[in-house]
């Protein structure tokens, strides 16, 4: 007994009980998180299934509201499976793009595009139609913009903007404008968030710039005279 | 004192509301919507119940010269397991409440907690007062996201309860009104704590 | 596509200010804001910490938990490395500078709990900051911290000879003023649209 005390007075107690105490603490962590790693995986595959095929949803006669709220992972991986699959660039083995099939076709592309925002990088999927005359739609999948004005482009109104404007005609690349929120679009015009223009230009030239490299090095011979 | 009154105190009354007022501060950004604040809130509770628990069990053991740091290390541990839980569980909230679950570390109240009540008491009654503590704080969370979001967005919860008429106030959205809100609710408690002299 | 650390730098001290959008740091905020002097000293100090952490845990991140694969300790990792560095920085001043001690080393020990400090290390790493861009957010964010309590301090000083329901004195009054430069500091994000 008396030993004991001596040592919880001694110099020594106070690093061998904080090694001890850390030791404890960071296996247990380190366990948990192997137990989470895989439902955390899955659950970022699911999330970016699901963003990929809502692109799609009036193409999807399977896919409604109901069944993107319900968000199951067997559905949506199944759903998946049918109607889209993932491709390399022959130019960049490193970044994936993916494909939309309808009955074996070639319906769409999704690109991941990253554009520079006020904060932080947004991230989005872009949708445009096979020969790359006008977009599908967008889809926010992360941004880091400040609440309440900048983080509002995840808002459904200006991603749903996008969809059938049109990105290349006649023989060059259209370019969109941002115009006022509350001012009346014409084809060519969004809208842009009030007190946010930053990150509404970003999203703009973040996808023209970005599909342009892409339709230029890529794509170029997609179109059908 | 029994647990009960240990949970009241530390809960309801106006002393530990007005510290919880500090300790809220690190929260405000995520009460421009209630889901969020309740999440953040039972993040919270669980973080205080069992830090605190763990904090009084090992108190004898603890060695004085690194006490801070022991315990800065326990409170840390459970918020990265209520980190994990978020991520596996629930990623769409755990992306939302981004930075802010981590800052739970440098809560006050936790500290304050572990300082002035877990290092002196049983663990049982340790873990009731911090079950306490966290109860009231996230009822202020609540409160304060309960009028930011039925204001700001018109619902509660993310339902909508005010039809397309009510026009929003985007000023409940943004920061200056969460300062605001603290402001009038440490106005009312200090009214009451007057009243009862 | 990077974004310019210049930009970051006078978003983090103007548009989004870490105490005023973020509220981050209120606690030694509200408690220290009552003279211009101390709150100066403290700002400092916050500042100087919050560039040097960022810049420490930055290379903590990328140079040893992401090649290991251990970014879920970060909580912990970021907050001990916090703590040494205080505790080293108190030391060294106390040792080699006396009179920088007795000014600014008494603020040293606030600022291991201030959430401004990690949250600046947290939103490096969500947000995907590269180096440069780090030492911009860190540099920017603590300068924005300083302005904001050095501006709420003055403020205060004024305070005392009004004549304030009682209710609200102390922290109640601070809080809603602290909203009004909130409100003022949205002004600025008109200027971040222009760049």
């Amino acid at each position: 007994m008396k030993e004991k005390t001596n040592f919880l007075e001694s110099r020594l107690y106070p690093v061998v009980f904080m090694i001890i105490l850390s030791a404890i603490l960071t296996l247990i962590l380190a366990f948990s998180y192997q137990l989470s790693k895989g439902r955390v995986e899955m659950y970022q595959e699911l999330r970016l299934q699901t963003n990929l095929l809502s692109l799609f949803k009036s193409e999807i006669p399977e896919l409604n509201d109901k069944v993107i709220k319900e968000n199951n992972p067997v559905i949506m991986n199944e759903l998946y499976n049918k109607y889209l699959v993932s491709k390399i660039l022959a130019n960049r083995p490193d970044y994936q793009y993916y494909e939309f099939l309808d009955n074996g076709n070639t319906a769409g592309y999704v690109f991941p595009i990253s554009a520079k925002g006020l904060w932080s990088t947004i991230k989005l999927l872009v949708a445009i139609d096979p020969e790359f005359n006008q977009y599908l739609g967008i889809k926010i999948i992360s941004q880091g913009e400040t609440p309440g004005l900048g983080a509002r482009i995840t808002e459904n109104w200006f991603q749903e903007q996008f969809t059938g404007k049109v990105f290349y005609q006649g023989n060059s690349f259209n370019k969109l404008q941002l115009i006022e929120e509350n001012g009346n679009p014409n084809a060519d015009q969004i809208l842009q968030i009030t007190g946010a223009t930053v990150s509404s230009k970003a999203i703009v030239a973040g996808i023209q710039h970005d599909l342009e490299i892409l339709y230029n090095q890529n794509f170029s011979n997609v179109k059908v005279d | 004192m029994n647990k009960k009154q240990i949970f009241i105190q530390s809960a309801f009354t106006e002393n530990a509301i007005w510290s919880q007022i500090l300790g809220i501060c690190s929260a405000l950004a995520v009460t421009n919507q209630m889901k969020n604040s309740l999440v953040m809130g039972l993040g919270v509770i669980f973080t205080l119940a069992l830090s605190m628990l763990t904090i009084s069990a090992i108190r004898s053991l603890i060695p004085s010269r690194v006490r801070m740091m022991a315990q800065t290390f326990i409170i840390a541990f459970y918020v990265i397991l209520v980190d994990l839980f978020l991520k596996a569980f629930l990623p769409d909230t755990s992306q939302q409440l981004g930075p802010y679950v981590g800052l739970i570390i440098t809560n006050c109240i936790i500290m304050g907690r572990a300082e002035a009540f877990a290092s002196k008491n049983t663990p049982l009654d340790s873990m009731v007062d911090g079950i306490g503590a966290g109860v009231g704080y996230t009822l202020v969370l609540l409160i304060i996201s309960f009028i930011r979001e039925i204001f700001g967005f018109g619902a509660i919860f993310g339902y909508q309860v005010l039809g397309s008429w009510w026009t929003r106030w985007s000023i409940m959205v943004m920061a200056p009104s969460a300062f605001f809100l603290l402001a009038m609710l440490i106005w009312i408690t200090e009214i009451r704590k007057r009243k009862r002299g | 596509m990077e974004i310019n650390a210049v930009v970051i730098f006078f978003a983090a001290i103007f548009t989004s200010n870490i105490l005023l959008t973020n509220f981050l740091g209120m606690c030694s905020f509200l408690s220290v804001s009552k003279e211009v002097e101390s709150s100066f000293g403290l700002g400092v100090a916050v500042f100087f910490v919050m560039v040097c952490t960022t810049a420490i845990n930055y290379a903590v991140y990328h140079l040893i938990m992401v090649p290991l694969d251990i970014v879920y300790l970060q909580y912990i990792i970021f907050i001990i490395v916090i703590a040494a560095f205080v505790q080293l920085t108190e030391m060294l001043v106390e040792r080699f500078s006396p009179v920088l001690y007795y000014t600014l080393g008494i603020f040293l020990p606030l600022i291991t709990v201030n959430c401004a400090i990690l949250g600046v290390s947290l939103f490096m790493v969500i947000r995907n900051y590269s180096f440069i861009q780090s030492i911009a957010y860190g540099g920017g964010a603590g300068l924005g911290w300083l302005l904001a309590i050095l501006s709420l301090a003055g403020i205060r000083q004024k305070l005392k000879l009004n004549r304030v329901p009682a209710g609200l004195r102390g922290a109640g009054i601070t809080l809603i003023i602290t909203g009004i430069m909130a409100l003022a500091f949205i002004g600025f994000s008109g200027i971040a649209a222009i760049q």
